[in-house]
């Protein structure tokens, strides 16, 4: 009881041992740092411009001078990989976050007024899934138009319910525990509990919820890309560089074109839900 | 009667609407809580007294209201708080709450914050209520827990709930409680949920408290030992009446009300030797939604005559404090 090397909290070390000897998970979040440690400091891997045109490299099959090769204007494919990356990544984890925020935010309001404002809101997040989300994407993309942070806006708008949801239930059952009931029998406020017990208590499922929906904003990121309604295709990102490769003789001959960031895009979603999977696991209670 | 009273409670009614019942849990309840002692609240499950002590502190669920009575709390200044007229909510309730009267509940495994460490709780009772440091209020809660038993309570400071068993709970419990000092601790079937050996522990734990402190205690029991082990005075709660109150002596010595004979009939006693089986009391409690006419234990009563069940009995005072409420000892009382 009294060592000295005692941890602070051996539910958190239990919790990380669970993690940690969760292989799948570690790979997925191995593949998913690499990839971001990768994108996030792309200047130090590669020396190449990704918006560079140089016609006179086009259609290069990989070397050790372009180790992807060149596309059909001359841009390095690996260079542009590395920092399309970047942007996909962001518009993910960024989305991911501010879609949680949100939901935290609005559950949180919903779970601790309840009544009328809790119907409207539940209502509201109902109407927003009630639509399959790649078409209230896309008629979104109609009225905003293209641009990372169009992009940020629009999956905001189709992701916080999922988080809503969680948030609210989980807060409508915390509220009937014990320990609210204790807390207001040593006179604490209402808003003291909500934010100082009930939330603490709401917030596990929201991290793997914004584990796996970046996966799904970097899916929806590179879809839309493809298509052309996502970010200008000036911009490089992942899903940019599949729709430069939409050609068929490029398909045919350079399949590392297309192969290349697909296999980016699958690897980092994989990764992430791999991650989420063991995240799940842990915060799992019936386990 | 005297002016050491702390807590007054006066034909304290309060109603629950379930769907399109309306469930009485207590009615008419008066009693007075004197400082400095214990008070037992007894009854068998779903009486009202868990009621009577939530109504106390208006910490009702929200289908239930205090439709009757009064309930009076006199501060360390005299003055009287009328406590069912506060807002439930309100800032002089949630002053009063935690500050001067507190409460502990049944089930000490559900009644703390899993994310929390134990010390951060019991502080922040203590910092909502007084304005003082961080490092006082460290101080403070250590020498708390310490009081209460916990032999290296710097260390346990930082301990989450799970780290305790139910019995240190029930104790971490006790020290949120009296953290503050309060001037009135409301117990709520504080060892319930607890076996046995950890039961006593727990007991006399809150007795010395109660001694060193000189905090005014109600205990909710259903356990007759417990109140003979702990409590001055007692109320014993059928259906949401106090039909029996009166201090330990009169109560266990000379019990009145049918209903307490048979409570007390029901006690195992360990040295009363040979094979005396327990009695039970026949019969179940009745359905709070129904009216009853008469008495609402005449039904499982020995002794039911034939006013018990066509009139409401009223309280007959046997002597000095001791009063019940049974058709009985109608002609001996004065107050008939």
């Amino acid at each position: 009881m009294g060592s000295k090397n005692r941890v602070k909290s051996s539910l958190m070390r239990r919790n990380l041992h669970k993690l940690l000897s969760n292989r799948l998970a570690l790979v997925g979040l191995g593949i998913v740092l690499l990839l971001v440690v990768l994108s996030a400091f792309a200047p130090l891997f590669t020396k190449y411009d990704p918006s560079f045109i140089d016609v006179s490299q086009r259609l290069q099959k990989p070397s050790m001078e372009h180790l992807l090769g060149t596309d059909n204007v001359g841009r390095d494919l690996f260079a542009r990989l590395l920092y399309g990356g970047r942007v996909s990544i962001f518009i993910g984890i960024v989305s991911a976050l501010i879609a949680a925020a949100v939901g935290i935010i609005i559950g949180s309001v919903s779970g601790y007024f309840g009544g009328k404002i809790d119907m409207v809101l539940l209502y509201i997040s109902e109407i927003v899934m009630s639509f399959p989300s790649m078409i209230l994407v896309l008629v979104l993309v109609g009225f905003l138009g293209q641009g990372i942070l169009n992009l940020i806006i629009i999956f905001t708008v189709v992701g916080w319910p999922s988080t809503y949801r969680i948030i609210r239930s989980r807060i409508l059952s915390l509220r009937e525990e014990l320990f609210v009931e204790s807390c207001r029998a040593s006179g604490i406020g209402g808003a003291s509990i909500m934010f100082n017990h009930l939330l603490p208590n709401a917030l596990g499922p929201v991290v793997v919820i914004i584990t796996l929906s970046t996966g799904g904003y970097v899916l929806a990121e590179a879809g839309l890309s493809f298509i052309g309604l996502g970010v200008a295709s000036s911009v490089p990102t992942w899903g940019n560089i599949i729709n430069a490769a939409r050609n068929l003789r490029i398909m045919q001959n350079f399949p590392a074109l297309w192969v290349a960031p697909g296999v980016a895009i699958s690897l980092f979603s994989l990764g992430l839900s791999f991650f989420g999977d063991g995240l799940r696991d842990v915060f799992d209670p019936e386990e | 009667m005297n002016e050491e009273i702390i807590l007054k409670v006066e034909n304290l009614q309060t109603k629950f609407r379930v769907g399109k019942r309306i469930v009485h849990a207590v009615n008419d309840v008066s009693f007075e809580l004197k400082k400095g002692t214990m008070l037992g609240i007894v009854g068998e499950s779903g009486c009202g007294k868990s009621v009577t002590a939530h109504s106390i502190m208006k910490l009702l669920p929200k289908n239930g209201s205090i439709t009757g009575g009064k309930v009076k709390y006199y501060d360390n200044n005299g003055k009287a708080h009328i406590l069912n007229e506060y807002d439930r909510n309100s800032k002089e309730l949630r002053t009063i709450r935690g500050k001067e009267i507190s409460m502990i509940f049944q089930d000490p495994l559900a009644s703390l914050d899993p994310v929390y460490t134990i010390g951060s709780q019991i502080s922040e009772n203590l910092r909502e209520h007084e304005n003082i440091s961080k490092k006082e209020a460290f101080d403070r809660v250590v020498s708390m827990l310490f009081e209460l038993g916990f032999s290296n309570p710097e260390e346990r400071y930082y301990d989450y709930p799970h780290n305790f068993s139910g019995g240190m709970k029930q104790r971490v419990m006790i020290a949120i409680a009296m953290i503050c000092n309060p001037n009135i601790l409301i117990a709520d079937e504080p060892t319930t949920a607890l076996d046995v050996t950890i039961q006593a522990q727990i007991l006399t734990l809150m007795s010395k408290m109660q001694k060193t402190h000189g905090t005014s205690t109600i205990l909710i029991t259903h356990n007759m030992g417990i109140v003979a082990e702990t409590c001055d005075e007692v109320a014993v709660i059928y259906m949401g009446r106090i039909v029996e109150f009166g201090n330990l002596e009169q109560i266990f010595n000379t019990p009145m009300h049918p209903y307490t004979k048979a409570l007390l009939k029901s006690v195992p006693v360990l040295s009363s030797g040979g094979e005396k089986r327990l009695e039970y009391i026949p019969g179940a409690t009745p359905d709070g939604s129904e009216v009853i006419k008469g008495c609402a234990f005449a039904d499982r009563c020995k002794h039911t005559m034939e006013i018990c069940r066509t009139k409401q009995p009223v309280e007959s005072i046997v002597d000095g404090s001791h009063r019940v409420l049974c058709w009985l000892y109608d002609k001996g009382g004065k107050n008939a």
